[in-house]
């Protein structure tokens, strides 16, 4: 049996190149099902590894635990006393109160945040202008909400929920500090207090362990939960570290919703799609192979012929998918396509979209692509190169 | 068959050269990466944001799960208690509740 | 494998029906009983529709008769494997469609070496072992043509050098001169006798007077059966 020597296989990509070049119409319709397919694909992997970056440093430089109220399985506020009775838990370095909520500033929802001003780290690195607080009524805004409500440094406004108070913008965050900061108004505790009615109440506590100490303190807010279950005090519900990491590790792995169905109809729709568009031009194809059968040509090589002009195209749709990905995610700062992938943020995205180009979403694609491509045609010329050669050439 | 297979192969070569001194230049651009603005604003806040969701409009476990861990949108009066939150359609992230255990040890064991 | 002493081509009972799901089947060849020794001309006439198209592409091995066999130099064709019947087309036979059948998208150049693209060789030498036929062929100005920039003539004697790159002993050529001019015909009946005196078995479908010349038997088909054998003018 001859084994076929590497200028046999050379020769049959060179064969398969100019194939897709005869067939130009047919390489670029093709091509561009390709496209259509990846570059979604792609982009999605990339944004979220750009988001996943973000979100590890959320966490990372977040809390310890975060101490919340639960009532009926949901979250409520805390009794601002109950601070005491955390900081007094032995190994915990710190507990700070935190007010999070939503709110309107003219008609968006924005994230409100009230945290003490003397927990505010220095320097202000974060923002790009004004300064940190200072007084009573002093907020920081998102570049977002700066940018479409002209809310520069000095400029005084009003929430909806609370008309009579006036606020004072000090300083606006920077549009690289993650993505959440672009819709975010930080204020002292006591503003967001005020605002939100809730005198004497937070949202939550954030915990801060000694080093080496984090278990420990695990143990005693688990205790404290059990004993507020019967108790007259307000349940609570701890979420540590560890829990949170779970929720990122998982979440970043789960890719649910529509897009995920339109991902696996579009996905569905290719492999039919492309097995019509690989039969443009199928009929001089089919006489073609049913000549190269004529000339001696073996099934085999002839197989190997599509093989490679399927890996070829699928190397051309995967890197063109890829580039143009980078193009309009970087470029363009994703230009109304980021809005599918990172929910509320609209045709033109207020802040650099995040992402991060890895070698295994390339791959990924080129496997993609080759699986479609192959589904597409390699049967039809399976078919073709196994009958009789004056059958194909009739 | 073989007199245009020049332009092909040429083209591949160009764009997977392309394609990899993007790998390359995104690799250096996140070795040099500052994310000192992020850290500071995280440490200010405590902790905000971890879904890729950029305003928590309709679901907060979309936008942080610590907030809100619970998918308030199953609440709604809809059969089947489907969620219709963008956040949760149109995003690459999804959060679910984790179901805690109280025991801390096992818990990070199945981590 | 040559075994000497056996005829070049034969066949037995060789009978091909097609099968119409609407129609009546349709009966190609029946009972077709052939023996044709190495080195022979002959020639195989009959009104359209007489079977002689069919009878090549069974003896050339690009169809299977759905009776009988075809025995190349004692082998039962149908008993080869795929790749022992490529191989036999590829380095043994070589045909000749009635309607040229070359590829319309590819160089004067490459249609005639494409039988030589899978075998390992370098492009170099393909391209020169076809140039050689062309230039023989009188084609070494059309080399970077593509056949339908070519007249019939040119494209017929483009389809012989595709048949012949690869030095076939046995030759079947289907109605060669019948879409072609006077002078072009004259040719390939001059290029068929030279490759039949250098030992070449040639079939050769046709009603031409230069071709009856040439030719050692003459077969005549209708409806499918030989229904007469004669000696041609070199028999």
């Amino acid at each position: 049996m001859n084994v076929p020597s590497l200028q046999s296989h050379w020769n049959l990509l060179r064969a398969a190149c100019g194939n897709l070049v005869r067939f130009l119409p047919r390489t670029l319709v093709v091509l561009l099902c390709l496209v259509a397919v990846i570059f979604p694909f792609v982009t999605a992997l990339t944004i979220s590894e750009g988001v996943q970056f973000q979100s590890a440093i959320s966490v990372l430089e977040g809390a310890d635990f975060y101490v919340t109220g639960n009532a009926a399985g949901s979250s409520i506020p805390l009794p601002m006393e109950d601070l005491e009775r955390l900081e007094a838990l032995e190994g915990v370095a710190r507990a700070v109160p935190r007010i999070v909520g939503r709110t309107y500033v003219a008609d968006r929802v924005i994230t409100l945040v009230g945290l003490p001003v003397d927990a505010t780290p220095p320097p202000a690195v974060g923002l790009n202008q004004g300064g940190p607080l200072r007084n009573s009524g002093d907020v920081l805004v998102g570049s977002s909400i700066s940018k479409t409500y002209d809310l520069e440094p000095g400029t005084d406004f009003r929430f909806p929920i609370k008309p009579r108070k006036t606020f004072h913008v000090a300083g606006v965050f920077s549009s690289d500090c993650t993505i959440w900061s672009s819709s975010v108004i930080f204020m002292s505790i006591e503003d967001a207090a005020d605002l939100f009615g809730m005198e004497e109440n937070v949202t939550d506590f954030l915990v801060y362990a000694e080093p080496d100490r984090a278990f420990e303190i695990d143990m005693r807010l688990q205790e404290e939960e059990k004993s507020r279950r019967f108790g007259p005090l307000t349940n609570i519900r701890v979420q540590s570290r560890q829990l949170v990491e779970r929720y990122l590790h998982r979440g970043f792995n789960m890719r649910m919703g529509i897009f995920t169905a339109f991902y696996t109809v579009a996905f569905a729709l290719a492999v039919p799609a492309l097995l019509i568009v690989s039969g443009f031009g199928w009929a001089d194809r089919r006489r073609e192979v049913g000549m190269l059968r004529v000339v001696g040509w073996q099934s085999s090589e002839i197989i190997e012929m599509v093989a490679w002009e399927n890996l070829v195209l699928s190397l051309m749709g995967a890197c063109i998918a890829f580039l143009a990905s980078f193009v309009w995610i970087r470029l363009l700062n994703g230009l109304f396509i980021a809005q599918f992938f990172i929910a509320e943020t609209g045709l033109v995205p207020d802040f650099p979209v995040p992402s991060r180009f890895l070698p295994l979403p390339l791959f990924f694609s080129f496997l993609l692509a080759l699986l479609l491509t192959m589904t597409g045609s390699l049967y039809n010329t399976w078919r073709l190169a196994t009958i009789a050669p004056a059958e194909a050439i009739r | 068959m073989e007199t245009r297979a020049k332009g092909p192969l040429l083209f591949c070569a160009i764009l997977l050269f392309l394609s990899l001194s993007v790998l390359a230049l995104d690799a250096h651009r996140w070795k040099s990466l500052s994310d000192r603005e992020m850290r500071w604003f995280q440490e200010l806040t405590g902790g905000l944001g971890m879904g890729a969701v950029a305003a928590p409009v309709w679901s907060v476990i979309d936008f942080d799960p610590r907030l809100q861990p619970v998918d308030e949108s199953k609440l709604w009066p809809v059969p089947g208690s489907y969620s219709y939150s963008p956040a949760s359609t149109s995003s690459v992230t999804r959060f679910r509740e984790v179901l805690k255990d109280s025991d801390p040890a096992k818990t990070s064991k199945e981590e | 494998m040559i075994s000497r002493g056996q005829p070049m081509i034969q066949t037995e009972a060789l009978t091909k029906i097609f099968r119409r799901s609407r129609a009546r089947d349709v009966v190609a060849l029946q009972n077709i009983e052939l023996s044709i020794d190495q080195g022979r001309y002959v020639l195989f006439q009959g009104p359209s529709g007489s079977g002689k198209t069919t009878l090549f592409t069974l003896l050339a091995g690009i169809a299977h008769p759905t009776r009988g066999c075809v025995l190349f130099q004692g082998e039962d064709l149908s008993r080869l494997s795929d790749v022992a019947l490529c191989r036999l087309r590829r380095d043994r036979v070589g045909f000749i469609f009635q309607d040229f059948q070359l590829f319309p998208r590819l160089t004067v150049l490459e249609n005639a070496s494409i039988a030589l693209l899978p075998l390992g060789l370098s492009r170099s030498v393909r391209f020169l072992k076809a140039t050689a036929l062309l230039e023989r062929l009188g084609l070494e100005d059309r080399l970077d043509h593509s056949p339908e920039e070519m007249s019939g003539g040119e494209r017929q004697r483009l389809a012989i050098a595709r048949a012949l790159v690869n030095d076939p002993e046995l030759i079947l050529a289907d109605e060669p001169t019948s879409n072609i001019d006077a002078d072009s015909a004259l040719r390939v009946a001059a290029l068929f006798r030279e490759l039949n005196e250098q030992g070449k078995t040639l079939l050769v479908t046709g009603h031409r007077d230069d071709l009856l010349r040439d030719a050692d038997e003459i077969y005549q088909l209708d409806r499918g059966e030989i229904v007469h054998r004669d000696r041609g003018g070199a028999g």
